[in-house]
């Protein structure tokens, strides 16, 4: 690449929030004209170091020079100011209005017939904030827009609706809302999240055209197939701190999935081998969409015993949320087969996934998971209070429920309860929540507990309980399929390993036969068999 | 000089501030009440001991109060059964009107002794008031469509059709006045004491049944949820879309209750304006009692005996007794107020000149 | 005979349209920015007293018509204060603003109910007005008014400029869409909350002040009689667009006049009309002051089910924001 010519420096930047340190003194550089990645899995502290350059969160340590020269940024105005913009992972875009009225909101430019009269001092400066706010053309921002995106290679129409444009297109809204404010330094949050491959490979080429065009790129992400194909360097993070800037073309993927995954272990649970049983879950070409009619899950097949624990790896965003939801009844697939203990139920509504004993811990605990301003006793009891212990026909006898509540929280350590129909579950720390609801799914001896990324965001006490409980359940019987990022946690834990990427099981293994490295290349879409040779430019 | 005021979300709520608060709003709205008293040229001490004392120690003020208290209390239920599921009614003015129009029908029209034709047009008032809540619940929850609006606008329709009604079909007074025919003895509540009718029996009914609705049932437990987080809810299995349509069809058959109540225990026959707004009076009882229901039924209570008590001192003083209106809307404001409060912490500082930044230092 | 009866008709209608276009517009400019304002019928009541009373001691109606506007926008600035600030309920805040302005009206207004005032007349538009005027049929409906409805005719266009051809307006419904993307573009959206808000209670209490000082030119308890609630459901009516509110306002105001005529309406077919009997029943039906009067109500219920089909809803349909309470999340 030549002559290192930063034009970005983050130095010593530190950034903590309530519990956990997102990025603990880190610094590096960008030179100009690069493609420069970042790369790390999902809490390595990549979006909260991009949202510190962006202005929106305020560093606790540590300075920016942009050109050699100090920022000092309170808020994305400022950043863009500076000439840094931002594509975020989830679009700032306002669906009613146009591509055009969506470019230029906040940018207050009068119309040109306006522009010049008044010329400067008070009165011109009078004329130009009245005109600022109570004019508007979109003409002259149309044309601008339209001659941006030819410049870059961007097709769009600058009158189109923003919903009526696909994903694809929306993201190069975004794009040009950047270049139209004259940015040098873009930043493009894990971009390649909601686009298809084919799209992907498009938006790539775009890159490269900004980049010719004298535009610097930080392109976060955690798939190494991209590290690989559009990155100049690659600076990547683990656990909040800076591990490394590489030359991409220097490197395999293997070195760098081992440079982002690392190779701790956490702890080791004992297991004892348990008897396999019936199949509790089968799964055939399972298809469904995301909240964006996205196609998530692309055909999945898969199959869960009685007594086994089935660990799912992978990054989040790759379509477990999805199956997830699927495989508890919240959502309706598009295709395909869902057989619990034999009876098909794809689409049947939670009721019957409830009823049929499958239990579903959700990965957000807050929005799916709970009812965080009512007491423990009525969260504790939401899966079971049909039951007839609670009453008979109709009713509901809140002392049982209380004393269920009570076995929960003692046989599950949840700790910080002094009357569990006194403290709600908004409350309870992370660790603790998710051990209730853990208590919740488990006791009721489901037959099949589907799980995703069951200890994310909990203490790492927590975290240890949360994983001996799920080992123990399945010596009652019951079929465990849980999600998780955490490869460890997998190994630690599952039976049987699978690999989801991009909507599909890539790969199967056990844990004894497992290639660690081989599956983190899986899990971040890069190739085994060009592992071993460098990147591709 | 320079104001610096620093908001933080409390993390729990001092306990003089939790329960005082109810105490404080009212006696706020009392205060600035009385400047609106002051403002006419009569003593607000003395009116206000008119309107409480009196009331709250003659026979007759506490038969009054009582009997004010039935649609109040109802109405609030009405409002009250639906926002625990997350629903605002702002309909119950007319689902009440609904009900009036039904029991009056039947209390005309249907030939029937007593103790056979309460309950029937009881049933009836019910009923209609049932589908008048019952649609925009089912709108709610088949299309998403608002409740707020639905649920107002046809309250306006349920008011105009009663109007329509009094005029047309079910006329029946003398000469040509737009009211009812009055309700033969049958249909007539039967009164308890003084002017006391039985009507407080189904008020006090309805208050128990909804309070056992949330103590002991499981629906009661399922509306609850939902209403504190409805996608938890439905991942747990419940049903949102019948609980939606339940608790506002529920709200529907209370204030139905209470229109045909004041029609068979009160006024004897339907006019077109029969009822001063107990409709939407009812919002701010639920509000007031939205933590459970006795307390709802003590705010119902509460206004009932601010309505009376209006009434009088409207006449000792000639004072409009919409003081009392006044005097509701500040309580609510000044709750709202205090919820503000309750849930952050306000801290303001002033710095005076040069200290300015070092203070801005420290304050940040 | 019937030639009277339609001008006549067109006549009242304009007049009675012009609070309703007033309210529905500021109704409108608040609801885009994301708040509902359901204090209407209360600010419009707080108009109509406080411009009546003005009048009534300076003898100047236009002077009234200010403090009209003027009180309707005190109380819209509690409701902003309320909602924006306070981040409270605005269902809750809206409904007590509404009962407090019934009260507060009823309790001060009964010393001005027997008072008179000669408030505005009916003028022509200058230049060619006169001639005009003498237009059969629609000559006195559209060119002889009070200057408040030739006020409202022409803040149609200015507030449809201000929403759709200004910088300010698309700001407003970003912010009524999405409070959080606007506020990372840089806009401002407290203080635009604040702005709509406050224009909305102006403009309510305009609309009642014309009620006081050029539609009835007196005073009595409660005599908005649920314009603003119709005002509210004209909005929706008129998918929060300025042009359509124009076109709704005139339509509801003529349903109301016409409720006021159609006592004395026979409107009957012939007895070889087919199934004439019912058809008369059902004609007489709908023709009654009330059922007429239940219109507007049961049209704003089918538009509401209508925009919200979720096909439609991203071509039109209300704000995405409404009724949300916008707090910056910081750190």
């Amino acid at each position: 690449m030549g002559e290192s010519d930063p034009i970005l420096e983050m130095r010593g930047v530190t950034k903590t929030f309530p519990g956990v340190v997102a990025n603990d003194d880190i610094s590096f550089s960008v030179n100009r004209g690069e493609i420069h990645g970042l790369l790390g899995e999902n809490g390595a502290g990549k979006s909260t170091l991009m949202k510190v350059l962006y202005g929106l969160y305020s560093a606790d340590d540590g300075e920016i020079l942009l050109n050699g020269e100090p920022l000092a940024l309170e808020s994305p105005q400022d950043a863009i100011e500076a000439g840094i913009g931002m594509v975020h992972q989830h679009f700032k875009l306002i669906p009613r209005l146009s591509v055009v009225e969506n470019v230029i909101l906040g940018y207050r430019e009068p119309a040109e017939a306006v522009a010049e009269v008044g010329g400067s001092g008070p009165l011109g400066s009078l004329v130009g904030g009245l005109a600022s706010r109570f004019s508007f053309g979109t003409e002259g921002p149309a044309k601008r827009v339209r001659a941006l995106a030819g410049e870059y290679g961007l097709d769009i129409d600058p009158t189109a609706k923003v919903w009526e444009l696909d994903i694809g297109q929306q993201q190069r809204v975004e794009i040009l809302k950047a270049l139209y404010r004259d940015v040098d330094l873009l930043i493009l949050d894990e971009p390649t999240a909601v686009l298809t491959p084919n799209e992907a490979r498009q938006m790539f080429q775009t890159l490269r055209r900004l980049v010719d065009q004298g535009l610097t790129i930080i392109f976060i992400t955690h798939k190494l197939s991209e590290v690989t194909e559009i990155t100049d360097r690659v600076t990547v993070l683990r656990d909040g701190v800076r591990v490394d800037t590489v030359e991409t073309d220097a490197y395999s993927q293997s070195e760098l999935a081992e440079l982002m995954v690392g190779r701790e272990v956490l702890f080791s649970v004992a297991k004892d081998a348990v008897p396999v049983g019936e199949e509790v879950l089968a799964v055939q070409g399972l298809r469904a969409r995301s909240d964006r009619n996205v196609e998530a899950v692309t055909g999945i097949d898969l199959t869960v015993r009685a007594g086994e624990i089935v660990g799912v790896a992978g990054v989040s965003g790759n379509g477990q949320r999805e199956l997830a939801e699927c495989l508890a009844g919240v959502r309706d697939p598009t295709a395909g087969h869902i057989a619990v203990n034999g009876t098909n139920l794809a689409r049947a509504g939670p009721r019957a996934f409830v009823d049929q004993g499958v239990s579903y811990v959700p990965e957000d605990r807050h929005r799916y998971g709970c009812a965080t301003s009512l007491n423990l006793t009525r969260n504790a009891i939401s899966k079971e209070y049909r039951d007839e212990t609670f009453g008979r026909r109709g009713l509901l006898d809140y002392r049982v429920a209380d004393e269920y509540a009570e076995t929960l929280v003692e046989e599950y350590d949840v700790r910080g309860v002094t009357d569990v129909a006194e403290i709600t579950a908004g409350e309870l720390s992370g660790g603790n929540l998710q051990k209730l609801i853990l208590a919740r799914e488990l006791h009721r001896d489901p037959d099949l507990l589907v799980a995703n990324q069951p200890t994310r965001g909990v203490d790492v006490g927590a975290i240890e309980f949360l994983r001996q409980a799920i080992i123990e359940q399945r010596s009652e019987g019951t079929g465990v399929l849980f999600f998780s990022e955490d490869l460890d946690e997998i190994f630690d834990v599952a039976d049987r390993v699978l690999v989801m990427y991009e909507g599909e099981i890539v790969h199967e293994t056990t844990p004894d036969e497992a290639d660690r490295e081989r599956i983190g290349l899986e899990m971040t879409g890069g190739d085994a068999a060009t592992a071993t040779g460098g990147g591709s430019p | 000089m320079n104001l610096d005021v620093d908001l933080r979300a409390r993390e729990d709520v001092p306990a003089w501030l939790a329960y005082g608060t109810p105490i404080f709003t009212v006696v706020a709205a009392l205060l600035v009440g009385g400047v609106a008293l002051v403002a006419l040229g009569v003593d607000p001490l003395a009116a206000y001991e008119h309107m409480f004392v009196n009331t709250a120690t003659t026979e007759f003020g506490i038969v009054q109060t009582l009997i004010r208290s039935v649609p109040l209390v109802l109405a609030g239920l009405a409002v009250y059964v639906p926002l625990k599921a997350g629903l605002w009614n702002i309909g119950a003015q007319g689902q009440l009107y609904m009900g009036a129009v039904a029991g009056t029908w039947i209390g005309v029209n249907v030939g029937l002794p007593l103790p056979v034709l309460i309950p029937l047009l009881l049933v009836g008032a019910g009923v209609l008031g049932a589908v008048w809540g019952g649609i925009p619940g089912y709108l709610r929850a088949k299309y998403g469509v608002n409740e707020i609006i639905v649920t107002l606008m046809m309250s306006f329709v349920g008011v105009q059709l009663t109007s329509y009604l009094v005029r047309g079909p079910m006329r029946g007074g003398e000469g040509n006045f737009p009211v009812s025919a009055l309700l033969p003895s049958e249909a007539t509540l039967p009164t308890i004491f003084g002017s006391l009718h039985a009507g407080i029996f189904v008020a006090a009914l309805g208050a128990i049944a909804i309070y056992l609705l949330f103590d002991r049932l499981r629906l009661g437990y399922e509306i609850t949820y939902v209403g504190a987080n409805p996608d938890a809810a439905e991942q747990s299995g419940m049903n949102t879309f019948r609980i939606y349509v339940f608790v506002l069809a529920l709200g529907g058959v209370l204030a139905g209750l209470a229109g045909a109540i004041e029609i068979a225990g009160v006024q004897g026959r339907l006019r077109p304006d029969f009822s001063p707004g107990y409709g939407f009076t009812a919002i701010p009882i639920a509000l007031l009692g939205r933590n459970g229901v006795p307390q709802v039924t003590l705010a119902g209570v509460f206004f009932a005996l601010l309505e009376v008590g209006g009434s009088s001192m409207e006449i000792a003083f000639n004072v409009p007794a919409a003081l009392i209106d006044v005097i509701q809307a500040l309580i609510i404001l000044f709750l709202i107020t205090a919820e503000f409060f309750k849930r952050y912490r306000v801290s303001i500082e002033i710095q005076r000149g040069q200290r300015a930044g070092q203070a801005a230092e420290e304050g940040a | 005979m019937a030639t009277t009866f339609v001008a006549g008709l067109l006549d009242a209608t304009i007049r009675a349209g012009t609070p309703l276009l007033l309210a529905a517009l500021g109704e409108l400019i608040a609801e885009r920015s994301g708040v509902l304002n359901l204090g209407v019928e209360g600010m419009m009541l707080v108009g109509a007293l406080s411009g009546f009373a003005t009048t009534v001691v300076t003898g100047n109606p236009y002077l009234g018509f200010l403090v009209g506007t003027l009180g309707g926008a005190a109380m819209g600035l509690i409701h902003a204060f309320l909602c924006v600030t306070l981040k409270s309920d605005q269902v809750i805040s809206g409904v007590m603003l509404t009962l407090l302005g019934t009260g507060l009206t009823t309790y001060f207004g009964q010393a001005w109910v027997s008072a008179q005032i000669d408030g505005f007349q009916k003028v022509a538009i200058p230049v060619i007005g006169p001639e005009l005027r003498s237009l059969p049929v629609i000559g006195e409906a559209f060119f002889a008014n009070t200057p408040i409805d030739y006020l409202a005719m022409v803040l149609v266009p200015v507030v449809w400029y201000f929403l759709f051809r200004t910088n300010l307006g698309l700001e407003i419904t970003a912010v009524g869409e999405d409070p959080e993307t606007a506020d990372t573009m840089g806009v401002p959206v407290f203080r635009l909350r604040y702005l709509c808000v406050l224009l909305g209670g102006a403009f309510a209490g305009a609309a009642g002040a014309h009620l006081s000082l050029a539609y009835s030119k007196l005073w009595v308890t409660g005599m908005v009689a649920g314009r603003g609630w119709i005002a509210i459901a004209l909005v929706i009516f008129a998918n929060w667009r300025p042009v359509r509110a124009l076109l709704g306002a005139y339509f509801f105001g003529g349903l109301d006049a016409l409720a006021l005529r159609s006592q004395g309406l026979d409107i009957a077919v012939g007895a070889g009309f087919p199934l004439a009997e019912t058809v008369n029943g059902v004609l007489g039906f709908i023709t009654h002051p009330q059922i007429i009067g239940m219109f507007p109500y049961v049209a704003t219920i089918l538009v509401l089910v209508y925009i919200t089909q979720e096909a439609l809803e991203q071509r039109i349909g209300a704000p995405s924001a409404l009724l949300s309470a916008y707090s910056r999340e910081l750190d």
